[in-house]
């Protein structure tokens, strides 16, 4: 008696993502203003709250990102950032309150201005 | 309306109510039921509703009344007036009142978040899960990354919860009690009395072994899991993974018992390894390359099917000589012979071979199961191993060694094998909430979909020069970090350029002189603090160096909406009901005591960083967005809990309904159980992500002076010798470690007078365990009154208990004994300080994962030659 383990994932749609019922409405070209807010550490040393960004559509949060970065400078971005330019894990982002698995990704445009938080967690723990 | 709430309306008239709630004596934190007669809470029984303990409960837990009711307890703010801190220093309180103490630590605190957030470091007891989520709600919005959870994670948790997390996606393991025919403990209690899950783990533990499960149990002491065992295999301190590799040794060299099918589609055992130790990568795809045995070429392990792909064998690819990682661990192993084995570990070879070969049978490799319906893959054997194994030098090799064994058998999150905690969750049915499953990272490998910290054990971060005190983003598969309280933190803060000195401590029940190591150098260190806030119950050892102490409530006076945190901490695995238990008030404050959350949020208020407070809420208890706090809002702890509890159970089951009901179930599913087959992800048995690591710290070290020693860093385990085991120097002839007493959790509970009775009974909880041939040699007897002492001068003093349940060179002392301070009359001068022996540096801590080395070369020196 054997049982191909690889033959058991490709049988199995238990695990699959829930379809989303929220489409992307990015209309490519338009210019999205975005409200920044950045909290605890992220906000530490920057005047204002939040920052507002006008970029492009579409645009990831990676983008909003770099142009956080142009504002506020590298070592701004050096807090929270990993090299290859995407948020390091600890770091929470949110779209209108939902939260952004993938930064890279297209942001979903729901309103005129959409609301983009941001903070860091904590970065080790033990027990 | 069920028996429990008819019980509690019919008692609503004259005060005659049984509450449901959470224990909090230790961080299993199970249900209970607290009775509570005109104000008084007269007794405590386990919840039998709960899965967390199923109405059961252990010694602590019964006892707990009597840590509520201790009139030693805080109950007034306190002020010191001594500005001189140290071990002999009376901190000559004050009695002040909350507005003035809270004043003066908003003050202080509000200067250093303007000057430098990173200045404060907050530190927490782990024996109350539930103070991690209000503790660094507080800190991610002050803005530090400054954390500690002092003795607590330092010995059991870089080890056990990194490997957990990287090999089962949860911060533990345990047998899958229902179904498992065969466990082999390496120092670990897992349904013994203590741990995660502790209570329900022991019902789930004592039915197996009435069933017939066959428990092997690897410790140097005959203690509370061994005295249950089928078999106490004995072995000296610090060498369990090199019995886990001359096991493994046996399984794959020497009865040719492995899971192929598993390590093909599960693992990265056929992943191809080049000269330089890593992975050979597909130069479009940039993902790992596999031998294709149908395509008679390398393809990338994304597009060959797995049954194809080769565990053994040498190739060429592109001019590049290679081997699949199963061809690496397998020539590998065979340097750890079960002979070697014995002279390292003292276990005969034929054991060796014999354990070793009834763990490759029991496993059943190929074998399927049914359950509730569902096919499955069927591996009725697990080993688990937890604080004795991995408190050592080389924490992360024993770990990842004796994981091996499941993984080389195919025993990993299926039926009967070893299990993480509920790595993975599809929800409560309602809400779809909270869901999690592990997911690949695109080398194919698993990333974790629940993390009680939330950095990830894997994939590694990349290291940098350290902001973190602690230097975990230098060594990046540390977590707690013993250089907040070492000896040369000085030396390697200037060496590591740290561009800041902590300088404020808010420590939250946290006695972290007992918990870490000697107690001089963490005094050396709590010193040098300008300025220190403890909460707390009791005031401890630790608490006299505090500037302000802030009376906490205990835990029949809060109220927390997740006691536990789901569910990879305290929820047992296996398949059953998931469980959702609150804690709340059955008693008010006495006193001027106030509640840890309460105060923070007012703390929050008073700097004025609430906005902040609520975005760290949102992000740390994942609210769903309409139920995120807004803006600077005041909410209270109320408002927060039941947001929490609504985001995950609807909004017909907010605080109120958790009142009435305590908790919430619902059935697991085998998918969710038994996960593995059913989730595309791979696990290492060769830990390439070593190599890169190292060299990625060794190019920031290496110019400053300081070269990451290579032999940690290898991709494949090895025996790495303790400090102890390299000890030379005549006389120092036994090997001293320490023991989870199942009496007492961390150095809390011996205040308790119950549990302190219990253990006086005790023959061995405070006292000092001693081989009876070895002792008698040395002309000790019972009750011999002796020094134990280092080879650096450290020494404590206790009495002696001979036992043939201890290895021939071992010296076992119950943890975290030994009071000095006044503030715990009950526990003072109580059993033994074993930490007094510990050093506190880089030189005993692992360079891998910080983990501090627990063992300990002695000689033992009777007290009354000496005096």
């Amino acid at each position: 008696m054997g049982v191909r383990w690889d033959a058991v994932v490709g049988d199995s749609r238990f695990w699959s993502e829930p379809a989303r019922s929220d489409p992307a409405v990015n209309e490519a070209g338009a210019v999205a203003s975005v409200q920044v807010w950045l909290f605890g550490s992220l906000a530490d040393g920057l005047a204002e709250r939040p920052l507002v960004v006008g970029l492009r559509a579409p645009f990831s949060v990676e983008d909003v990102i770099a142009e956080l970065g142009r504002r506020c400078g590298p070592e701004f971005l050096a807090r929270f950032t990993t090299s290859g330019g995407g948020p390091v894990r600890h770091c929470r982002v949110y779209i209108d309150g939902d939260e952004v698995e993938d930064t890279a990704a297209p942001v979903r445009i729901r309103s005129a201005c959409t609301r983009m938080e941001m903070i860091l967690l904590t970065a080790a723990e033990g027990g | 309306m069920n028996d429990l709430t008819a019980r509690t309306n019919l008692a609503k008239a004259r005060d005659d109510a049984w509450i449901p709630t959470s224990c909090a004596l230790c961080y299993g934190s199970c249900s209970i039921l607290a009775h509570r007669v005109d104000g008084v809470v007269v007794k405590i029984e386990g919840n039998p509703d709960s899965v967390l303990g199923k109405g059961r409960q252990c010694g602590k837990g019964v006892s707990g009344i009597m840590s509520h009711y201790d009139p030693n307890r805080l109950k007034v703010p306190l002020r010191r007036t001594n500005p001189n801190k140290g071990l002999d220093e009376d901190p000559r309180w004050k009695e002040i009142s909350w507005d003035e103490a809270l004043d003066e630590i908003a003050q202080v605190f509000g200067r250093i978040r303007a000057e430098d957030p990173r200045k404060l470091l907050i530190q927490r007891t782990t024996t109350v899960t539930a103070g991690r989520n209000p503790l660094y709600a507080f800190g991610n919005a002050f803005g530090t990354p400054n954390y500690s959870t002092a003795g607590g994670g330092l010995h059991c948790g870089n080890g056990a919860h990194l490997i957990s997390g990287i090999m089962h996606a949860s911060w533990s393991v345990t047998p899958d009690f229902e179904y498992c025919n065969y466990a082999i403990y390496f120092g670990a209690s897992k349904g013994h009395g203590a741990g995660h899950a502790s209570t329900a783990n022991m019902k789930l533990a004592a039915d197996a072994r009435a069933r017939g499960m066959k428990m092997v149990v690897v410790d140097p002491m005959c203690n509370f899991a061994s005295a249950k065992a089928t078999e106490w295999v004995p072995l000296r301190v610090g060498t369990d993974g090199a019995l886990a590799l001359a096991m493994c040794n046996v399984l794959v060299n020497e009865v040719a018992i492995y899971d192929a099918p598993y390590l093909q589609a599960k693992t990265n055992a056929p992943y191809l390894i080049g000269p330089d130790k890593c992975y050979v990568r597909d130069a479009a795809t940039n993902k790992p390359l596999v031998w294709d045995g149908a395509a008679g070429a390398a393809r990338p392990y994304s597009e060959a099917r797995s049954a194809d792909m080769a565990l053994g064998g040498d190739f060429d690819v592109n001019g590049v000589r290679c081997q699949p990682a199963f061809q690496k661990l397998k020539d590998h192993l065979k340097q750890f012979t079960p002979e070697w084995c014995e002279t390292v570990t003292t276990v005969p070879a034929a054991n060796v071979r014999r354990i070793a070969g009834e763990f490759g049978r029991e496993a059943r490799v190929g074998s399927t199961i049914m359950v509730e319906g569902v096919n499955l893959p069927y591996r009725p054997v697990a080993a688990v191993a937890f604080r004795g194994a991995q408190g050592h030098m080389n924490s992360l090799y024993n770990f990842y060694a004796i994981d091996l064994l499941n993984e080389l058998v195919g025993a990993s999150d299926v039926v009967g094998g070893c299990l993480g905690f509920n790595p993975a969750c599809h929800g409560f049915p309602e809400t779809g909430r909270p869901r999690y499953v592990p997911k690949p990272d695109p080398d194919g490998l698993m990333i974790t979909g629940m993390w009680m910290g939330y950095h990830y054990p894997y994939p590694v971060s990349e290291p940098r020069m350290p902001k973190n005190a602690g230097l975990q983003d230098l060594f990046t598969l540390g977590m707690t970090s013993p250089f907040l309280d070492s000896d040369d933190r000085e030396a390697l803060w200037t060496q590591f350029e740290l561009p800041y000195r902590p300088e404020a401590m808010l420590n939250f029940g946290a006695n972290l002189l007992m918990s870490i190591a000697n107690r001089d150098s963490v005094a050396r260190s709590l010193a040098t603090y300008k300025f220190m806030v403890s909460i707390d119950i009791f005031e401890t050892e630790t608490t006299r160096f505090a500037d302000i102490v802030l009376p906490d409530c205990g835990y029949l006076q809060t109220l927390d909406s997740r006691s536990n945190f789901p569910f990879i901490f305290s929820l047992p695995g296996g398949m059953g009901e998931w469980c959702w238990p609150i804690r709340q008030p059955v008693l008010p404050p006495e006193g001027e005591q106030r509640r840890f959350q309460d105060v923070l949020l007012d703390l929050a208020d008073r700097i004025g960083f609430r906005a902040d407070m609520n975005a760290a809420y949102n992000a740390s208890l994942n609210l769903a967005p309409e139920h995120r706090l807004q803006g600077d809002r005041r909410y209270t702890w109320e408002e927060i809990c039941d947001a929490e509890l609504k985001t995950y159970f609807g909004d017909s089951r907010g605080l109120e309904w958790f009142k009435e009901h305590g908790l919430i179930k619902w059935p697991k599913k085998p998918e969710e159980v038994y996960w593995r087959p059913f989730v595309d992800v791979r696990v290492p048995v060769y830990w390439e992500f070593l190599v890169p690591l190292a060299d990625k710290i060794d190019a920031i070290t290496a110019p400053r002076g300081h070269k990451v020693p290579r032999e940690y860093y290898e991709p494949l385990p090895n025996h790495i010798p303790c400090v102890s085991h390299c000890c030379t120097a005549p006389g120092f002839d036994l090997y001293a470690f320490y023991y989870r007493d199942t009496l007492h959790t961390n150095s809390y509970t011996m205040e308790n007078p119950w549990l302190d009775e219990a253990a006086k009974l005790d023959p061995y909880s405070y006292t000092i365990a001693v081989n009876t041939d070895t002792g008698r040699a040395k002309g000790l007897r019972d009750g011999t009154l002796v020094w134990i002492e280092t080879e650096t001068g450290r020494r404590v003093q206790g009495r002696v208990k001979l036992t043939q349940g201890i290895h021939p060179e071992g010296l076992g002392i119950g943890a975290c004994a030994g009071h000095w301070g006044d503030g715990m009359p009950v526990a003072k001068g109580k059993g033994v300080f074993f930490n007094g022996l510990l050093e506190l540096d880089a030189k005993h801590a692992s360079p891998v994962n910080m983990n501090l080395d627990l063992c300990v070369r002695v000689k033992i020196v009777p007290a009354e030659v000496r005096s």
